[in-house]
């Protein structure tokens, strides 16, 4: 068979696109099958053959709200998520305008430096922190943790503040200044206004890196200030096969985090490399 | 804005983080040559070097190293090999790539214990599992997944989890690649593998230091998967050293030993920082 | 309008000086172009009036007031800048009319200014539009239009045509020239591109490595250049430079009797613009020199003709449309003394002035 050349293209770009249709699947299949199980009963759940059809519940939801008080949970989530956010923010949005638009000779070597405490593994101080905050009476409490959020992710909320402001051309905050503009007035009508989706991206990437943190919420928290993180972590102890109701947590847990995610994967590509990769 | 406000703006920000990487780290230190188990309470007393030594020689430890290190280099290939062939599979446009994107990078956004109790109860179950049945449809033997590979079993998942990251990136970098210049070598005669070697891989060189350099800081202290699915057993099959100095910190109140440990962990990290930054460093730095 | 003075001025960045002692004086109305090459100093010299780099030493006089240490918002100085500046996240109106907004004027007399400066840069229909939105032209008519608004006592430009194509370069170029015409205020434009400078300038300022070379009227400038750099710098195409040698020593006494009235003999060497060069397809004639045609370019309305005199020199000549020259050819040339200027070793200009008295240079 002899195909011309916009023939052969075509079915390569066909070919190539369904095979692309058939990973991806396959890639969210455990997701999609998450999902899918936290609408069945718990008979359906593990039925053998699996399920693909069936007439879907929500009895599960409620069920996982009685019995763990899903709603404490997520909502220690949302105020560690949120709080150390905030305060990230807070702090490091002055610092990274300051060293964006009056650098010195070692800014560089500053920024550098707070990446490198990224290296330091967070086992190393596990010990410190739990007897710090069980002495000062943190243990297991959400202020705790949300200093905790705070610092593990200011190196890179600075860095991608800093790309942000760097961002801004030099030339219009010259021509700002022309204008009459004072300091205050040239942040509150330019750098402002112009930086505004950077540190929303930032903000929100931040927040994804806390909804999903493990490490720290496993270990410092329980009944208290126990995020979804930890939540999900209980299930594993083995208490029965309870697949449709840890199906539901699940699900409720990550939705917000996932679809927050699709919004923003550009954002968070910059964020995590550091603006290395556009 | 002159310097001196632009240090005052600074300050907290370096501050903090001082704060944040000197107090623990000297506490572990300290901790880490004195007796101090939660306990047995007493006053804290100089041990020396006994807490290393006994961390060191605990039958755990060797095969703690060689699990970590296991774990960061067998992740660190599939999911950069992996991350590759998927960019470059969606890297021309087809119906439905949006979502195609969005469902090859959901993995990432999942918290990691859902992850892996997903994996562990859902798929991985010798029962019940997916697998399980797709392996009873071919007519063959079930696998136990977490008990017979455990291992394995930690690095499916976390790389399931994690090649959505190189995807994203490597996507990202290929989207940014001038067509101009492989347009010029098709004009050459130039094939696509020749296209791809010569042309995609050495742009890909700096996303790829990235990739390999964010994920090596993640996959040394791999923590909650295990914590979720195997507890680091059977036996010591599955335990890496975050693992390890969790459960001698958490699970045997040992401070001093955990801390030994802690010290250990921090300086294997700096050993393959220090590797690593010799390796793709180059890369790395060209920034700005 | 505005007169601007500048004193003893130095600006040292950390391991550069780039302004080397400037005195300068501006009259109130006078449309000043700073030109030299990249590297001369002519923005930085800009950017000190504008207030945006801090002076090393010396002073700036505006209206004869100091203000050297006025901040650059108090200046009451308009820029354009090279890339527009633009603010990205305003409309074209929002745009021009920031700097009255920020200095509180009534909304009301900011509204008529602002579609006063639209109209004459044509730009009614676009103030509702974003930057984005606009093309590269249009760009720079917002970033004039923001500073017209302001009726500033100084209006400074910053390459402001180098980022438009060359079509759209010389209608904008014209349109400045109207526009400081209409406005009568005092500018300063900076640019590298000395077709600018002679089109554009009452007074020319010729900066060379953080010095002023010379200041003048551009025709002035032309035909009295104050030294090589400045002759090589102005005029294209460039003038070409001759060794003294024997041989133009003695066509020299022939053409002036022995006499020398612009001091050429005692100088090292000549400076010929193109127009100076007379080329000749017979041999022999009394003013005669020799040389190989090296390039010749056909521009439709004149020829250029490059000349390889004693191997190593380049003259520039001109000739006619369709003049029968080809590449590689020996040709003679005769050489125009009356408007020969000579050097000495150190570039600077012997011969006296070509006119005493340029009728044109100020219209």
């Amino acid at each position: 068979m002899n195909l011309t050349l916009s023939q052969r293209k075509k079915v390569s770009t066909w070919s190539l696109g369904l095979l692309s249709w058939i990973v991806a699947l396959v890639i969210f299949f455990p997701i999609l099958w998450m999902v899918m199980t936290s609408f069945k009963t718990e008979l359906q759940a593990i039925s053998t053959p699996p399920l693909f059809m069936w007439e879907p519940t929500l009895e599960n939801f409620s069920v996982v709200q009685e019995r763990s008080d899903y709603f404490k949970y997520a909502m220690n989530s949302v105020i560690t998520s949120f709080g150390a956010t905030f305060l990230a923010l807070l702090i490091a949005v002055p610092a990274a305008y300051s060293m964006a638009f009056s650098p010195s000779k070692r800014t560089k070597d500053i920024l550098l430096w707070m990446l490198s405490t990224k290296m330091l593994p967070a086992v190393g101080v596990l010990m410190p922190i739990y007897l710090l905050a069980q002495s000062t009476g943190l243990l297991d409490n959400v202020f705790s943790l949300i200093i905790i959020f705070t610092m593990i992710n200011l190196p890179i909320i600075m860095w991608m503040l800093f790309t942000y402001f760097k961002e801004i051309p030099k030339d219009i905050l010259e021509a700002c200044r022309m204008d009459g503009a004072s300091t205050f007035a040239e942040l509150r009508y330019i750098v402002m206004p112009l930086s505004w989706g950077g540190i929303a991206s930032t903000g929100l990437l931040s927040i994804v890196l806390c909804w999903n943190e493990a490490f720290w919420s496993i270990n410092l928290t329980a009944a208290d200030a126990g995020t979804l993180t930890a939540l999900i972590a209980s299930y594993s102890s083995p208490e029965g096969l309870f697949w449709a109701k840890l199906s539901a947590a699940s699900t409720l847990a990550c939705a917000p985090i996932v679809v927050f995610g699709w919004f923003c994967q550009k954002q968070l590509v910059q964020g995590l490399t550091f603006g290395a990769v556009k | 804005m002159n310097s001196r406000i632009a240090k005052l703006l600074q300050a907290p920000s370096i501050i903090l983080l001082f704060l944040w990487m000197i107090v623990p780290l000297g506490m572990t230190l300290y901790f880490s040559v004195v007796r101090y188990n939660l306990l047995s309470p007493g006053p804290l007393e100089f041990d020396g070097f006994s807490n290393y030594a006994f961390f060191i020689t605990d039958s755990a430890f060797l095969p703690a190293l060689i699990n970590t290190l296991i774990l960061v280099g067998s992740i660190l290939i599939i999911t950069v090999v992996m991350g590759l062939a998927l960019a470059l599979l969606i890297n021309r446009p087809f119906f439905g790539r949006g979502i195609v994107r969005v469902m090859m990078i959901s993995p990432f956004f999942i918290m990691p214990t859902v992850n892996a109790l997903i994996w562990k109860n859902m798929l991985m179950n010798p029962v019940y599992g997916i697998f399980s049945v797709i392996a009873i449809a071919f007519g063959a033997e079930p696998i136990d997944w977490l008990s017979e590979m455990p291992l394995l079993s930690i690095i499916i998942m976390v790389s399931w989890q994690w090649t959505p990251f190189a995807l994203l990136i490597f996507i990202t970098s290929l989207q940014s690649q001038d067509t101009e210049q492989q347009e010029a070598a098709q004009l050459d005669g130039a094939s696509s593998w020749a296209i791809f070697k010569y042309l995609t891989l050495p742009h890909l060189a700096r996303p790829i230091a990235v990739v390999i350099m964010i994920q090596t800081i993640f996959h040394l202290s791999i923590f909650a998967e295990i914590f979720v699915t195997t507890g680091g057993g059977p036996g010591y099959d599955s335990t890496n050293l975050a693992f390890l100095i969790f459960s001698q910190a958490l699970l045997q109140f040992d401070v001093g030993v955990a801390s030994a440990g802690g010290v250990i962990a921090i300086i294997l990290a700096n050993i393959v920082a220090f590797f690593l930054i010799r390796a793709v460093g180059k890369n790395l730095m060209v920034q700005s | 309008m505005s007169s601007l003075e500048i004193k003893k001025l130095h600006k040292n960045f950390s391991n550069y000086h780039a302004i080397r002692g400037v005195d300068l004086q501006i009259e109130k109305g006078e449309f000043t172009v700073f030109v030299g090459p990249s590297g001369c100093g002519k923005s930085t010299l800009l950017r000190l009036i504008a207030g945006l780099e801090v002076v090393t030493s010396g002073s700036i006089l505006l209206n004869d007031q100091d203000i050297t240490d006025t901040s650059a918002a108090e200046r009451d100085l308009a820029m354009v800048f090279q890339s527009y500046a633009l603010y990205p996240h305003m409309s074209v109106a929002e745009n021009m009319s920031f700097a009255l907004k920020i200095a509180k004027v009534d909304p009301k007399i900011i509204a008529e200014k602002v579609a006063d400066a639209a109209e004459i840069l044509q730009l009614t229909s676009l103030l509702d539009r974003k930057p984005k939105a606009l093309s590269g032209g249009q760009r720079q008519r917002v970033a004039i239009g923001r500073a017209i608004v302001r009726q500033p006592s100084v209006f400074l430009f910053d390459e402001p045509l180098s980022n438009l194509d060359a079509s759209l370069r010389v209608q904008m170029r014209q349109e400045l020239s109207g526009l400081h015409k209409r406005l009568k205020s005092t500018m300063i434009y900076v640019t590298h591109d000395q077709v600018e400078a002679m089109t554009l300038a009452d007074k020319v300022v010729i900066l060379n490595a953080g010095n002023v070379e010379q200041v003048g009227t551009p025709l002035n400038v032309y035909y009295n250049p104050a030294s090589r750099f400045v002759a090589e710098f102005i005029g294209t195409p460039k003038m070409s430079f001759i060794p003294m040698s024997d041989d133009i020593k003695k066509l020299i006494a022939n053409e002036y009797d022995g006499a020398d009235p612009r001091k050429l003999t005692s100088s090292t060497w000549l400076g010929v613009r193109p127009e100076s060069v007379t080329l000749s397809s017979q041999l022999l004639t009394k003013a005669g020199l020799t040389g190989k045609v090296s390039l010749v370019e056909r521009l439709g309305a004149e020829t250029l003709v490059y000349i390889d005199y004693l191997g190593e020199h380049k003259i520039t000549a001109r000739a006619d449309s369709l003049a029968s020259i080809e590449a590689g050819a020996d040709i003679q040339f005769s050489i125009d003394f009356q408007n020969v200027h000579g050097f000495d070793d150190d570039g600077l200009r012997l011969s006296p002035d070509v006119t005493d008295n340029l009728i044109v240079g100020n219209v």
